[in-house]
């Protein structure tokens, strides 16, 4: 899907901003600043770009979260296809950006497990936490 | 629904200078289980003047990583953020309540009772 003039310009889109939309930073080309310029969308570069070959899969959703999607894609005007495959791209595609800043950043175990217990998600796996690779141990 | 927080300024400020590890450990955390992040423009120019160099850095690492996303202050708002404000001149404030809206997201501060004044249905995740 091509990156297309934000609804706001001509004042008849909402301005509500979606979870995963990164369009603030790329809205208004004129007043990013020169260290944030490479977080703009290039030329013809595509925000969701659909795989070459597609393979079908079925997954099987409770309604809250079938819900939660559609309203997801009707908000953002994309397909449900589109929200699925973001999110994909959100979990896998970003993970080595993440664990680069983890790294930099030398996170304590301890700290990544309350932050992972405020967020509501799971706690780093001993798989994940070997991935991560920083060789700081839990706190006594 | 996928994990996400709204960075005030003393998030960020937590962020850049690591006065506690817990706005890193947050910011990191969530992303790497594929949330988001949205850093309300206001709240990083509020950062940015009061940063020195050196601690600046660790923003442009955060806010280049994928998955985070500024929200810029934009005319469109305007009436939103007004209607929030109330009489206040706190336009950060009304901003990051207005990003709170509009995500569904917490907000990561250590204001979090003045926060909510403004909007009693914002969640907040309070600075240790």
């Amino acid at each position: 899907m091509a990156h297309s003039m934000p609804a706001w310009r001509d004042g008849t889109g909402s301005e509500k901003p979606s979870s995963n939309d990164h369009d603030g930073a790329r809205q208004e080309s004129d007043s990013v600043p020169l260290w944030l310029a490479h977080l703009q969308l290039r030329e013809g570069q595509k925000e969701i770009s659909a795989p070459a070959s597609d393979t079908a899969i079925t997954i099987e959703l409770d309604k809250a979260d079938y819900e939660a999607l559609s309203r997801k894609a009707r908000l953002t005007g994309n397909r449900v296809a589109d929200v699925i495959h973001a999110a994909l791209q959100r979990e896998i595609g970003n993970k080595p950006h993440v664990i680069t800043l983890m790294r930099r950043w030398n996170l304590h175990r301890d700290d990544l497990d309350t932050a992972a217990d405020s967020l509501g998600v799971d706690q780093l796996s001993e798989a994940e936490w070997g991935q991560i690779g920083i060789r700081r141990f839990r706190r006594r | 629904m996928l994990p996400g927080r709204v960075l005030d300024v003393s998030a960020l400020v937590d962020i850049a200078v690591a006065k506690t590890e817990y706005s890193r450990s947050v910011a990191a955390m969530c992303l790497f289980r594929g949330g988001g992040i949205c850093v309300p423009a206001t709240s990083l120019a509020a950062v940015l003047s009061i940063s020195p160099i050196s601690t600046q850095v660790e923003l442009f690492e955060l806010v280049t990583t994928p998955g985070v996303k500024i929200d810029d202050f934009t005319h469109g708002k305007v009436g939103d953020i007004a209607e929030i404000l109330d009489g206040s001149r706190d336009i950060t404030a009304g901003h990051v309540v207005w990003c709170a809206r509009a995500t569904k997201w917490p907000i990561l501060t250590d204001r979090g009772a003045e926060l909510v004044q403004y909007d009693q249905n914002i969640e907040i995740d309070p600075l240790p």
